[in-house]
């Protein structure tokens, strides 16, 4: 029940990070919490999660129906696409968190245009500017990555201790 | 019968699935089915998304402004010149309208018989000389008499070829004879002045201020009476100042005091040299 509390509290702190940093930067936390969670919970909570997020995002940002949905599903799939062209381990892990993030950004722009004016954006304005917000999520992604392996590292460690 | 058999495992097909659900889940949003999904949602969330989108937006400007700040302070000195050039303006229209009132004024006292040149104030200083921008090329002697209307301002004590070098009384080396009369008299009117005259006295510059002296001791000068030269060297009488100051001592022979300028002589534009 408790976990439940917690998950809507999220959304909404979620939210409100999401449209704060949207307005502010153009920064898009969504993409960031769909990389980290990603095979870190539960598949099926976490498609459940995502797919709420994407449809409440969708509805308060005037987007059609399954905007942000269709899109988080074409880059899961690049995401996996990459993991096997580019190795998971190592900081070269780093470069798909990149391209994927810029990616997001890209989709987002022309599917949201597509389905909404039925016209193709002008992406290349915006190219600079998703460049260095991808950069910046890429540079958090990396920052909660190892906080979070730390983490389970302490845990394992004193688990280990008590056995 | 093993591939019956086989657990359906999701993780495999899970993005396959979700492509899927994504594709149906758009095609509902193109229906007005979409709507009445979406209505909930943006019942329950908008708030919160207006919210954080509002305060993203004053941070916005906040960052906006930080990052413009080199543009508002070269705004700000843009503005400061054409400030000082509207200033510049002004004050010449400024220096037109006191030239245009100090000609009609002066004009008013004329004496026909006299030669008159105007000339503009170049600068002036602490020491208690003006220069001013006629010379030896307009006929400037050193002695000439320069007024203004019927005030005395200075003596000519310097002349090169195209400015002059007024004395003013302030000066120390500046001293003339003068005479008193009383502040409730009409100077453009009174023609007959010496039946006024409280008393005779001499006045000496001092940098920052003049020095009346010698006035009679019986003499009923106060605050306020006119103070005239009346000197050989100026050959006619002018007006100096006011007399303010007068000392009260029963055991001097004579009263002193200071003279007033009837104009600070800092914020003279024109003035008028007699020729003689």
């Amino acid at each position: 029940m408790i976990e439940v509390l917690l998950i809507i509290i999220s959304i909404f702190v979620l939210l409100f990070l999401e449209s704060f940093l949207f307005e502010l930067f153009s920064f898009s936390i969504l993409i960031l919490v769909l990389l980290l969670l990603w095979k870190r919970i539960n598949p099926v909570v976490y498609y459940i999660l995502i797919t709420f997020f994407a449809i409440t995002l969708d509805s308060v940002n005037h987007f059609p129906l399954g905007t942000h949905v269709l899109v988080i599903s074409i880059l899961l799939f690049v995401f996996d696409l990459l993991s096997i062209v580019i190795p998971s381990e190592g900081k070269l892990h780093y470069l798909t968190i990149l391209l994927s993030t810029f990616l997001y950004y890209i989709l987002l722009l022309l599917i949201g245009s597509l389905l909404q004016d039925g016209a193709f954006p002008k992406v290349w304005g915006s190219l600079v500017n998703i460049a260095v917000v991808s950069g910046i999520t890429t540079i958090l992604y990396a920052f909660v990555n190892r906080f979070l392996k730390s983490i389970q590292y302490e845990g394992s460690k004193s688990r280990l201790t008590l056995d | 019968m093993n591939m019956m058999k086989r657990k359906f495992d999701f993780k495999s097909y899970s993005k396959f699935l979700y492509l899927i659900f994504s594709i149906i889940l758009v095609l509902l949003g193109q229906t007005t089915l979409g709507d009445r999904v979406k209505y909930p949602f943006a019942y329950i969330f908008s708030p919160i998304h207006v919210y954080g989108s509002n305060a993203g937006k004053k941070v916005n400007n906040w960052k906006e402004a930080l990052i413009d700040a080199s543009s508002y302070i070269t705004e700000f000195n843009e503005m400061k010149e054409e400030i000082a050039k509207l200033k510049v303006e002004n004050s010449e229209k400024l220096l037109d309208y006191n030239e245009y009132l100090s000609l009609k004024e002066q004009s008013s006292f004329l004496i026909n018989e006299r030669e008159y040149i105007q000339a503009k104030i170049i600068t002036d200083n602490s020491q208690g000389s003006i220069l001013i921008n006629v010379g030896k090329e307009n006929g400037i002697e050193i002695g000439d008499i320069v007024i203004l209307g019927r005030v005395y301002i200075g003596m000519i004590s310097d002349v090169s070829l195209y400015s002059s070098r007024v004395r003013l009384p302030l000066n120390p080396s500046s001293s003339f004879e003068v005479v008193v009369l009383p502040g409730s008299v009409d100077l453009n009117k009174e023609n007959r002045i010496d039946s006024l005259v409280k008393s005779t006295g001499v006045v000496i510059g001092k940098s920052d201020n003049i020095l009346i002296e010698n006035l009679g001791i019986n003499s009923d000068v106060k605050e306020g009476d006119f103070v005239l030269i009346r000197d050989s060297r100026v050959e006619d009488i002018f007006v100096l100042g006011t007399l303010v100051g007068v000392s009260n001592n029963p055991a001097s022979t004579n009263k002193s005091g200071f003279v007033s300028p009837i104009f600070d002589y800092g914020n003279i534009l024109n003035v008028y040299v007699i020729k003689k």
